[in-house]
């Protein structure tokens, strides 16, 4: 990932660990400094599952997007979904315009190829990395995102170690394993398949098939560059 | 018991009484009154003594005071009771003493508050006045509900201090009750008595207090109120010379006005944090609006940006009257120096993100722009708390970070609120469901974790007992789900997304 980019992470049906990776992403952003930003369209983010996931909560702006008890609510209730969801792309915008925010994590419902482009634009005047969880359906939507990733659940781990001699409420690995799909890359090479692992315990993720993930995003960052160049 | 009501006092309630007497005191009068002429009954409302809670609404009084004097402070003493008011010169813009007095007394009244007044030329001759001057004979005063209780006022207008304060009692002179016990068993009643003692014979026996004490009641020794300093406002209003219908023209003026206002606060090294706007219309209601503001700031382009969104938002009802500006919370303005290259350590703390706040916190409201704290709490949802940036979040700041508990992944970050029933269409005996629905798909459970048993305690008005297990279906997905022990119902928490 190269400062100043959107990366998309789609994920397949619920429960795949999609917002996950792009917390891991956005806290490896602001390594080198900077503000987290996490716009929360539906009030669902848990900071307590993010602290755990080693995300610091005291250098995380969270931004709650979803109107619920608003001054203006006279002004708000007319059309509540739809100011949500404007307000929710327009504290994006603004998120990713400010030079000392390393990233921002937000979860956009609908984006036009409008509203990308100018998140693009803002995201590389200011050099912030913009991480947008969205659902896989968004495949057939434009992108103006640097990366396009599709996160789906590989599976459970093939049980190939001892489980007959465990209780079965204790599991016999402590890995989650997540399937990512290269969808788009600019000026890289697609469809490529990528199959992780998460460590449980330590938080590590390592790949499983198909290579290195952090080589092949790191080629694919240059490969980003030289094509920007 | 400290201070009493008129109503209590009239049933037989003193102070110094022990509550459980109180109590005592007022059954038996609640029994005797329960005869068919009375319908209500006496019941014992009690109050815990809260020193420091008395002394800030002294204070308050003490900044209400400032109508009848330039100079206000409170009593030097332990536990303040007194207000003093240096009136030199004051009085006659309100007449004379007496209707001065009058004002003064209507004034606690209609703020439903018993007053005693005492006005000499000494502080001492007018607080020994005030407590034991005529009409007034050291009855406690409280601020009555009925607002009623008005004890006059001794006030001593010709006279000197001395006879004012001939015939008042040793106590009036604010000395210890051991030294007051001292001189009345020696047969002294009045300070008249004591003042007819020799000077060194006293200052021998009891100290230097008593002397000084004495001086200053008849205007010896000097001395001196520490004020008190009202509290600086900041404001800025523009009243138009006819109704101004043009929205144009009260942006601009608004503009002007925060200019000024920020001007006015720069020169006093204050910042801006919360700014209250009023724009009273013609024939319409006031429009109202406020921007708050996450570190002080006396950039008017920056407030003038956020004020802008706001106003823009409101419709002008009518032609403006009157328009108006607050800064209601202001702090210190910490002085930063700007530096010359981009500095490699970028934190919360930097202008920049205090912009960024500031801006998204007017759009969206206060409440939306937060910084999430832990919390020691076993109940999932209440595990945080959501602290506001704007108005001074940061100084919450310090606070130590709770550190999560448990394992990387027993968490899902997304968590529905309030839970989701669940579909449920198999369950293991004492065990997690293995297979249910969830948004239309069925979901086989491959791999479980728990349960793990979150109960919260008996005080919790909604108490929560509940058994949660971390599931991994047949694909690989993973949810966290409960079963509700009281409804006996599975219920879908969390979604790890």
């Amino acid at each position: 990932m190269s400062r100043g980019s959107l990366v998309e992470w789609l994920g397949d049906g619920p429960g795949c660990g999609a917002g996950m990776l792009a917390l891991r992403a956005a806290r490896e952003a602001c390594r080198e400094g900077g503000a987290l930003v996490v716009i929360d369209p539906q009030g669902h983010f848990y900071p307590p599952a993010a602290a755990a996931w080693g995300v610091d909560l005291q250098n995380t702006i969270v931004v709650r997007t979803a109107p619920r008890q608003q001054s203006q609510g006279a002004r708000q209730n007319q059309e509540p979904q739809n100011t949500g969801r404007n307000q929710g792309q327009w504290a994006l915008d603004q998120a990713l315009r400010c030079p000392h925010v390393a990233a921002v994590v937000a979860w956009p419902q609908q984006l036009d190829s409008r509203a990308f482009r100018r998140l693009q634009l803002a995201a590389e005047t200011s050099g912030s990395v913009g991480l947008l969880v969205r659902s896989a359906a968004a495949q057939r939507e434009p992108s103006w995102a640097d990366l396009r990733l599709l996160v789906s659940p590989a599976g459970p781990t093939a049980v190939s170690d001892n489980r007959n001699n465990r209780s079965p409420t204790e599991p016999a690995t402590w890995s989650w394993r997540l399937r990512i799909k290269l969808l788009r890359c600019r000026g890289g090479a697609t469809q490529r398949t990528v199959e992780l692992e998460i460590d449980e315990r330590t938080g590590d993720i390592h790949a499983t098939h198909s290579g290195n993930l952090a080589a092949q995003l790191a080629d694919s960052a240059v490969d980003s560059r030289q094509a920007r160049a | 018991m400290l201070a009493c009501s008129r109503a209590a006092r009239q049933l037989g309630v003193q102070v110094d009484l022990p509550v459980a007497e109180a109590t005592a005191l007022l059954r038996r009068a609640g029994g005797a009154a329960t005869g068919p002429s009375s319908s209500h009954k006496a019941t014992l409302h009690l109050e815990t003594h809260d020193p420091a809670a008395d002394r800030i609404a002294l204070v308050k009084l003490a900044t209400w005071c400032h109508r009848f004097s330039p100079l206000v402070g409170l009593e030097a003493a332990a536990a303040p009771d007194t207000l003093l008011l240096n009136v030199t010169g004051v009085t006659p813009l309100f007449g004379s003493e007496p209707t001065f007095v009058e004002q003064v007394t209507r004034r606690f009244q209609q703020q439903r508050l018993g007053v005693r007044l005492g006005l000499s030329d000494t502080v001492g001759a007018a607080w020994a006045l005030a407590h034991f001057g005529p009409g007034n004979h050291g009855e406690p005063i409280g601020a009555e509900f009925n607002g009623a209780e008005f004890n006059g006022a001794g006030a001593n207008s010709s006279g000197s201090p001395e006879i004012a304060v001939e015939r008042l009692p040793l106590a009036a002179l604010r000395l210890p009750d051991e030294t007051v016990d001292i001189l009345e068993r020696l047969g002294l009643q009045q300070i008249g008595q004591l003042r007819e003692l020799p000077r060194v014979e006293l200052e021998s026996r009891f100290g230097p207090q008593l002397l000084r004490r004495l001086d200053q009641a008849v205007g010896g020794v000097a001395e001196l109120i520490q004020p008190i300093q009202p509290p600086q406002e900041f404001t800025a209003e523009w009243l138009f010379e006819y109704p101004m219908p043009q929205r144009r023209v009260v942006e601009r003026l608004l503009r002007q006005l925060v200019e000024q206002l920020c001007f006015t606060l720069a020169e006093q090294g204050r910042g801006m944090l919360r700014l209250e706007g009023r724009t009273v219309c013609q024939d319409a209601a006031t429009l109202r609006w406020e921007v708050g503001l996450f570190r002080p700031s006396t950039d008017a382009e920056h407030i003038w940006r956020l004020v802008e969104t706001q106003f823009q938002r409101l419709s002008l009802p009518g032609p403006a009257i009157r328009v108006s500006l607050c800064a209601s919370h202001h702090a210190r303005l910490q002085v930063r120096q700007q530096e010359l290259f981009d500095q490699p350590q970028r934190n919360v703390d930097s202008p920049q993100i205090a912009t960024l706040v500031d801006c998204l916190a007017s759009q969206l409201g206060r409440a939306a722009v937060v910084r999430c704290v832990l919390q020691r709490d076993a109940q999932p949802e209440r595990g945080f708390r959501d602290v506001p940036l704007v108005d001074g979040g940061l100084r919450g700041r310090t606070a130590a970070a709770q550190q999560p508990v448990g394992g990387l992944l027993d968490r899902p970050l997304q968590l529905l609120d309030p839970p989701q029933l669940l579909e449920v269409l198999a369950v293991a005996p004492d065990g997690p469901p293995l297979r249910f629905c969830y948004l239309g798909t069925h979901h086989d459970v491959a791999r479980q974790w728990g349960p793990e048993r979150i109960e919260t305690g008996w005080w919790r008005q909604r108490g929560i007992r509940r058994d949660y297990y971390r599931v991994e279906t047949a694909e690989g997905r993973r949810f966290w789900l409960f079963r509700c022990l009281a409804e006996r119902r599975w219920r879908l928490h969390g979604v790890f997304d």
